[in-house]
């Protein structure tokens, strides 16, 4: 009897130990996510990682729109609002202030996300063809310039603050690092040159690997192509005052005929794919900047509305410019830009317009007296919204003042805003409740964040802050 | 806590007396050989059902018929008889130990132990001492209780998750809550249900859907000594918790009722509509340079709801109200020789203090024992609860309660009779300010206002968890002394999240023309212990235990996410086939409103513990646990924690046993290692690519940084202390010393933004930091006669902490104004200083870092508006003169005072808590003195106006606030002392209600709140808006919901 209990006993024990073999299940690979060999192991997946560089483009903080936002609500032309906190100020911006340190984190974000994607591609030789290989370098290359143009033009002085464009720029990451504490990563702010320098030479190499655009589509507008990275060089070249350069750029731009003005300024707002857009961040209802970021929860005064637009700007423009009729609403005694009505809107970064213009302004610069091509090219985008309205230069300097007046209509709430006034050494005009910020000032350039600051020894922050 | 073994039911002070015909009423008192009062010792009249038991202090009474025997039954003690003779009463009895039978025991990690022999540091609360209370979540009534434990309530709004911190913060960026483990199970740590707006809108806390009237008792294990089986869990403490479970011979049903009444206990004070168009006309008017040199009246009277006199409105007034609840449970619980049995149902159902929040639960339990024969034992625990929160936006959304009802005009009505739902709604679904003037010269001067009642009464979020949590085990007794337990236990927590926005509101529902969003979320846990465990006493002075066992632990969860845009009416606020278009309105353009989100965890683990004991004098135990975790890094999957343990009890010795006043004396010490993976991603060590869409094409995108070397925070957890009573047991005392060194900090940390890592950040092991302190618990038998007893209780913990490495060196970590900073205590504020307004002309005025006074004149231009003492233009004061002020908002000490009176039948019960050494830095404060066109709080009517005047408040200046900037203009001391519960209850006995078949009624009454003695300035100290589980940004008011105070009336029903 005594016996047999302790059998019975055994047995039960056994049974159950013998089961506890059960570590293995416990471990599972994640559901959710890839390791980056297998991001990159197939044809298929190597074209999937290279569509990721526009997600990691789209950056609620940076190119997702919040950029474009920033450079317009610094320049003179958008009320000063409460939602961006200090941002539309000058002064009393802060260091520490969390949008400016959220937009530098969004805008190195992508540029770590093309670097990856160069890294990892390149560990890859040959899973794709030469063709398609050539064409994600290019667009990772288009996209790691495009993003440091902005970087650099928010958070430093403008190129030609100093001959030679030796002042501090920011700093220059070209490749990731598999220790991200260590003091490799404290790198000194480049020479704005250096940064002007980079940039060109990502977009010369993307032009010489991006197909060129043909009808106006999906993947001509919101991937880059041989023509955006044109259209960037075009504005690159412009900014650095080289006019020959940036009359070549926007020829080869002009030349492909790919592109033209629609009928109406309107279009290229409603309509995400026309024969005027260049290239935009591309946004849907599945995948967008949400209510929170998104340039139509801000500037549509039927959701947010968090922007305003100043009469000084709606003034610039006649009773029958279509950019008045069509693009500018009134509500509640405010006006408001249309440019942008819901959350899903792209954000345009190069248009044809801008284009005709940087045409315009490189020839006049360059011509001693008017240009009457200049002239032309200028009228041309005018007539388009104001057919009836011609512009009329007795000198050269009333022609640059024209353009620059038409691009400031044109290209409004597009993220021009400051940029427009720095690199041409102009003041911001006292707007709102701001007070007229000279050109060249301190606070004019964002500041380095607080915490980099901190954490980096080689940095050296913008003056004021 | 201490009970008996097999005598889970402790009586409660509702078990009274017993009488029937020809009877007498029998007292007295149980008391062991040690003259210490026995609590739970059962007695019987032979014969019959009746029964009693003994209550906390010993005493009994019954009504026994003459000439009967009367049975005094105790595990662990042999049991003794008497005869009921006619001219006694009063019986005081005395028990022996029974050596061969069970000692008493306390619930630990893997079993029980024998209480003499545990040397960790443990605390103990009964379950009565919680279920009183008319908090929905049963860790709040932990507050004060413990000795160690801190509770910090993240504000009244019901469902939120309470902060738990035993012996201080003890991690940096990962979790600092404590592992819970119920009947033996470690649960999900999941803690807070809610995903829409990040979890941070509603919340709900899923441990409060554990049915506080169940909880027999809840161990808190603080040292290695007493946790260490929970290894790599255990760095934050474990809070055990042991439901109750049937009794044998002792059959009862028992009902509970409360009725909760409740108020906020205080609120700001907000301008009125004179003072709010006197101050707003104010800021205009000293605004004027900024605004075209033109003085604009901006505040004006408007009649929006029509009623022909201009509005006014207490805002305050209109979003909070009268909370009430009703809280009804009942239970049956009893046992014979082989099973027992423990079965309960709660309903109960809480209107909040503020409009639109309630919450309704539904619990039910069912414990059951049984022992098949000698050997073999088998038991199930199961529990089911269900809830229903309709939670409320309170602080960080326009949309929010404390957001809108604060910044509203007392000068418009919340409704208007012209708009299509009755309320005032402007053409963008804000509140509509009237004749007001929003916007000057293209500047916006006032925001966006949301109408509380509209988003509150028109909108739903709700959260609707359900929780199952069961566990079976097997236990074989293999030998004498030796016993195997199989134990398997799950977890599963469900929760569907529902939110609607309407179409006429203002943010979603508006832009999307009504937005439905729904979460659906799976926690699945399953755990399977195996263990054996051994005592066995050998020659009568040699004792040794040990337990050696195998746990596996797996969790996954699961959440979808579905959504519907564009409704067809605001009558569907569901997602109902063909009511709605999906689309962005007035596109054709599809909202992609689905997703998800699935992973799971594993965590093997072994274990094994070994203590000695002789003449149980000298006590000496080691103990290990070796755990594998699936969220670290291929190279340190593994971690191993020892601890070991000893303790004196001097008491013992022969030569101190002539030491007639000390009855007892121990000493204990231990040191070990335990671990904390508690917050860290399922995935942390892995480099990964994710989903990223660009648009309609599919694509894959970096998501993080992955570090192959990670692992668990480890602790090194040191502490002595002793235990010692005084006069017979009268006065009991615990001291304890412990050392939490923390390394290897798990940090989130963020490297260079130029990095420009996924996510921001990488979970790295570097940083450490410290938690040194003293914790001391003092228990009294105040007063002790027939009639009257008097228990005092008091706790009190100081802390030390200070940070010791991060990752870099020279770089804090920020959180909001607070800082980790090498050298110094987490958490604390890093501001501005504050200078004061100048007399003369009413500017602020804050120091530079080195101390140089800069007045801020906003009334000029950019370039001249900061000046020096002498007038001369300076810098303005930035970032950089930003000081540490050596405050954190991490309490230095806390504690609590319990007295506890009874009087015949009456009893009365105090219970204090107080922290200190901490500070708040009182953002609302700062919000409600803006100089945009909002309301603002009655402390802004100091404001200055006349040279010479002194004040704090400066001078006014339309949407200029940099006089509100953060700085230590804004931080106040914390310290308080609040009286918890005030309660008072009245217990009936007697013949006719025992005729009745009624064995006991008690009445009882409770305030929670009753004050709070403080010299903060806001609403309530015990504050963060930083939620439950923030490290560094502890100590922030930020429009925070008050605590309410309640009054709780109830009533206890036993029936026999």
């Amino acid at each position: 009897m005594k016996k047999n209990n302790i059998i019975y006993k055994a047995l039960l024990l056994g049974i159950t130990l013998s089961a506890t073999s059960c570590g293995k299940q416990l471990f599972e690979d994640p559901y959710a996510y890839l390791s980056p060999e297998q991001a990159f192991s197939t044809p298929d997946r190597i074209a999937k990682s290279a569509t990721g560089l526009y997600d990691a483009l789209q950056n609620r903080e940076f190119l997702g729109g919040r950029t474009l936002i920033y450079a317009d609500i610094r320049g003179a032309d958008c009320g000063v609002n409460t939602f961006f906190g200090n941002m539309p100020q000058f002064s009393t911006l802060l260091s520490t202030d969390i949008t400016v340190k959220d937009a530098y984190q969004g805008g190195y974000r992508t540029i770590n996300e093309t670097n990856l994607f160069i890294e990892n591609l390149t560990a890859k030789p040959g899973v794709v063809n030469a063709a398609q290989e050539a064409q994600y370098f290019g667009e990772a290359k288009f996209i790691r310039a495009l993003t440091y143009f902005y970087l650099v033009n928010l958070w430093a002085q403008p190129y030609n603050f100093t001959s030679g464009a030796t002042h501090a720029g920011v700093p220059l990451v070209l490749k990731t690092t598999s220790t991200p504490f260590s003091e490799d990563n404290n790198i000194p702010r480049a020479t704005v040159k250096e940064v002007y320098d980079q940039i060109i030479s990502d977009l010369l190499a993307a032009e010489s690997s991006l197909p060129a655009s043909s009808a106006p589509e999906f993947s001509t507008v919101a991937r880059a192509t041989k023509s955006a990275a044109q259209a960037l060089l075009a504005r690159v070249y412009l900014y650095e005052g080289n006019y020959a350069k940036a009359l070549e750029f926007a020829n080869k731009v002009i030349n492909t005929n790919s592109y033209s003005l629609n009928a109406s300024p309107l279009e290229a707002f409603r309509n995400t794919t026309t024969a005027e857009s260049i290239f935009s961040v591309a946004h849907n209802g599945g995948d967008n900047p949400n209510t929170n970021n998104a340039l139509g929860q801000h500037y549509s005064p039927s959701l947010r509305a968090d922007i305003q637009v100043l009469p000084t700007y709606v003034s610039l423009m006649s009773a029958i410019d279509k950019r008045k009729t069509e693009l500018i609403t009134q509500k509640n005694g405010a006006f408001y830009t249309l440019k942008y009505t819901s959350v899903s809107d792209w954000a345009p970064i190069l248009k044809y317009n801008e284009i005709l213009l940087t045409k315009a302004e490189a020839l006049a610069n360059q011509s001693t007296g008017v240009s009457a091509e200049a002239l032309a090219l200028v009228n041309v985008v005018r007539h388009r919204s104001a057919p009836s309205e011609t512009i009329v230069a007795t000198s050269k300097a009333s022609l640059i003042e024209a353009i620059l007046k038409e691009r400031r209509i044109e290209l409004g709430f597009e993220g021009h805003g400051i940029l427009e006034y720095l690199r041409t050494k102009r003041n911001i005009p006292a707007h709102s409740t701001v007070s007229e910020q000279i050109y060249g000032s301190d606070f004019v350039a964002l500041p380095i964040p607080f915490d980099d600051m901190q954490k980096n020894p080689n940095l050296v922050q913008n003056p004021g802050y | 806590m201490k009970h008996k073994l097999l005598s889970f039911f402790v009586g409660s002070m509702i078990l009274t007396s017993v009488a029937f015909a020809q009877e007498k009423k029998v007292s007295g008192r149980v008391t062991g050989a040690d003259g210490k009062p026995l609590v739970g010792v059962t007695i019987t009249v032979q014969g019959s059902t009746v029964a009693t038991q003994t209550d906390e202090n010993g005493n009994y009474s019954l009504s026994v018929p003459i000439g009967k025997v009367i049975v005094f039954r105790s595990v662990g003690f042999s049991d003794k008889t008497l005869i009921v003779k006619e001219r006694q009463s009063a019986f005081n009895i005395s028990l022996d130990s029974n050596d061969n039978e069970l000692e008493e025991v306390v619930v630990t990690g893997y079993g029980v132990r024998q209480i003499k022999d545990v040397i960790g540091s443990q605390s103990t609360v009964k379950g009565t001492a919680l279920a009183a209370e008319s908090n929905v979540s049963f860790d709040q009534a932990l507050s004060g209780k413990v000795a160690g434990v801190q509770i910090g309530s993240t504000g009244g709004t019901l469902g939120d998750g309470i902060s738990v911190r035993i012996r201080g913060v003890n991690s940096i960026s990962s979790s600092s809550l404590p592992l819970y483990v119920i009947d033996g199970v470690p649960m999900n740590t999941v803690e807070n249900v809610s995903e829409l707006n990040s979890g941070d809108g509603t919340r709900f806390n899923p441990l409060s859907m554990i049915n506080s009237n169940d909880i027999e008792s809840i161990e808190v294990l603080k040292d290695a000594g007493a946790s260490v089986l929970y290894g790599s869990r255990a760095a934050n403490g474990v809070v055990m918790i042991t439901t109750k479970r049937g009794k044998k011979g002792f059959n009862s049903v028992t009902f509970d009722s409360k009725f909760i009444s409740s108020r906020a206990s205080n609120l700001v004070s907000l301008l009125n509509g004179d003072q709010f168009i006197q101050i707003n006309n104010e800021k205009a008017a000293n605004g004027a340079p900024r605004f075209g040199g033109v003085t604009n009246v901006i505040a004006k009277e408007s009649d929006l709801n029509g009623d022909g006199v201009n509005d006014r409105t207490n805002w305050l007034d209109e979003i909070y109200r009268q909370g009430t609840g009703f809280d009804n449970s009942m239970s049956v619980s009893g046992g014979s020789e082989s099973v027992n049995y423990f079965a309960s149902a709660r309903y109960n159902d809480q209107r909040g203090i503020l409009i639109g929040n309630d919450i309704k639960t539904g619990q039910a339990r069912m414990n059951l024992d049984l022992k098949a024969n000698s050997w073999f034992k088998t038991g199930v625990s199961l529990s089911y609860a269900k809830t229903k929160n309709n939670g409320i936006l309170t602080d960080r959304y326009i949309s929010g309660a404390t957001v809108a009802g604060l910044n509203a005009f007392p000068i418009v009505s919340p409704y208007n009779p012209k708009n299509d739902f009755g309320y005032n709604l402007n053409g963008t679904g804000y509140l509509g300010l009237g004749n007001n003037m929003t916007v000057i010269n293209g500047a916006g001067i006032t925001g966006n206002i949301a109408n509380p009642l509209a988003t509150t009464n028109l909108q739903l979020n709700q959260n609707t968890p359900e929780q199952f949590l069961a566990n079976i085990y097997g236990e074989i007794t293999l030998l004498e002394g030796l016993k195997f337990t199989s134990k398997f236990g799950i977890d599963y927590l469900r929760n569907y999240e529902h939110q609607y926005s309407h179409p006429a509101v203002g943010g979603l529902g508006y832009a999307y023309n009504g937005l439905i969003q729904d979460y659906y979320r799976d926690n699945n846990l399953w755990v399977w212990q195996n263990y054996v465990n051994y005592d066995k006493t050998i020659n009568g002075s040699h004792r040794i235990s040990a337990t050696a066992g195998a746990e596996y632990n797996y969790a996954k969860q699961k959440l979808t996410y579905a959504g519907a845009s564009n409704v067809s009416d605001p009558y569907f606020t569901d997602i109902l086939d063909n009511t709605y278009t999906g689309t962005v309105p007035g596109t054709e353009d599809v909202m992609l409103l689905s997703g998800g989100g699935l992973f799971s965890t594993g965590l093997e683990s072994y274990f094994g513990r070994l203590g000695y004991s002789y003449n149980g004098k000298y006590l000496l135990e080691a103990a290990f646990r070796a755990d594998a975790y699936s969220a670290f890094g291929v190279n340190s999957k593994w971690g191993y924690f020892p601890s070991i343990s000893a303790g004196w009890v001097a008491s013992e010795e022969d030569f101190m046993k002539s030491i007639d006043w000390l009855s007892y004396f121990k000493v204990k010490g231990s040191f070990g290692k335990v671990g904390n993976s508690r917050g860290i991603d399922p995935y942390a060590a892995r480099t990964l690519y994710a989903g990223g869409a660009y648009a309609s094409e599919n694509g894959f995108s970096a998501y993080q940084l992955g570090n192959a070397n990670l692992q668990w925070e480890t602790t090194k957890k040191f502490d002595i202390g002793v235990d010692f009573k005084v006069d017979n047991g009268k006065y009991g005392f615990v001291i304890d010393y412990f050392n939490n060194d923390i390394s290897g900090l798990v940090l989130d940390a963020s490297p260079l933004y130029t990095v420009g890592v996924p996510r921001g950040s990488i979970y790295t092991n570097i940083g450490s930091m410290y938690n040194r302190g003293l914790e001391f618990t003092f228990n009294m038998e105040t007063v002790k006669t027939e009639n009257f007893t008097w228990n005092t209780s008091l706790n009190f913990t100081a802390i030390k902490n200070r940070v010791n490495e991060l990752i870099t060196a020279n770089a804090d970590i920020p959180s909001g104004n607070s800082v980790a900073s090498v050298g110094r205590r987490l958490g604390e504020f890093k501001l501005l200083q504050w200078a004061g307004v100048d007399e003369q002309t009413g500017n602020p005025m804050w120091y530079s870092k080195d101390g140089v006074r800069k007045t801020y004149n906003p009334s000029v231009a950019t370039a001249q508006r900061w000046t020096l003492d002498d007038g001369t233009v300076t810098t303005g004061i930035t970032a950089n003169d930003a000081v540490y002020t050596g405050k954190s908002g991490i309490p230095k000490f806390y504690g609590g005072l319990d007295n506890n009176f009874r009087y015949k039948n009456f009893d009365m019960g105090i219970s204090l808590v107080y922290t200190g050494g901490y500070y708040i830095y009182n953002s609302t404060r700062a919000n409600l003195l803006t100089n945009n066109f909002l309301n603002n709080s009655t402390e802004i009517l100091d404001r200055w106006t006349t040279p010479g005047q002194k004040t704090d408040v400066p001078r006014l200046f339309l949407t200029d606030n940099t006089a509100n900037q953060a700085s230590d203009r804004f931080l106040e001391k914390g310290d308080f002392l609040r009286a918890r519960t005030i309660s008072l209850g009245y217990t009936f006995g007697g013949n006719k209600l025992n005729n009745a078949g009624i064995r006991s009624l008690r009445l009882y009454g409770q305030v929670y709140n009753a004050f709070v003695i403080t010299s903060y300035s806001g609403q309530d100290p015990e504050v963060n808006s930083n939620r439950n589980n923030s490290n560094i940004a502890v100590g922030v008011d930020s429009r925070a919901v008050p605590q309410p105070r309640t009054y709780t009336f109830g009533l206890s029903l036993t029936l026999q």
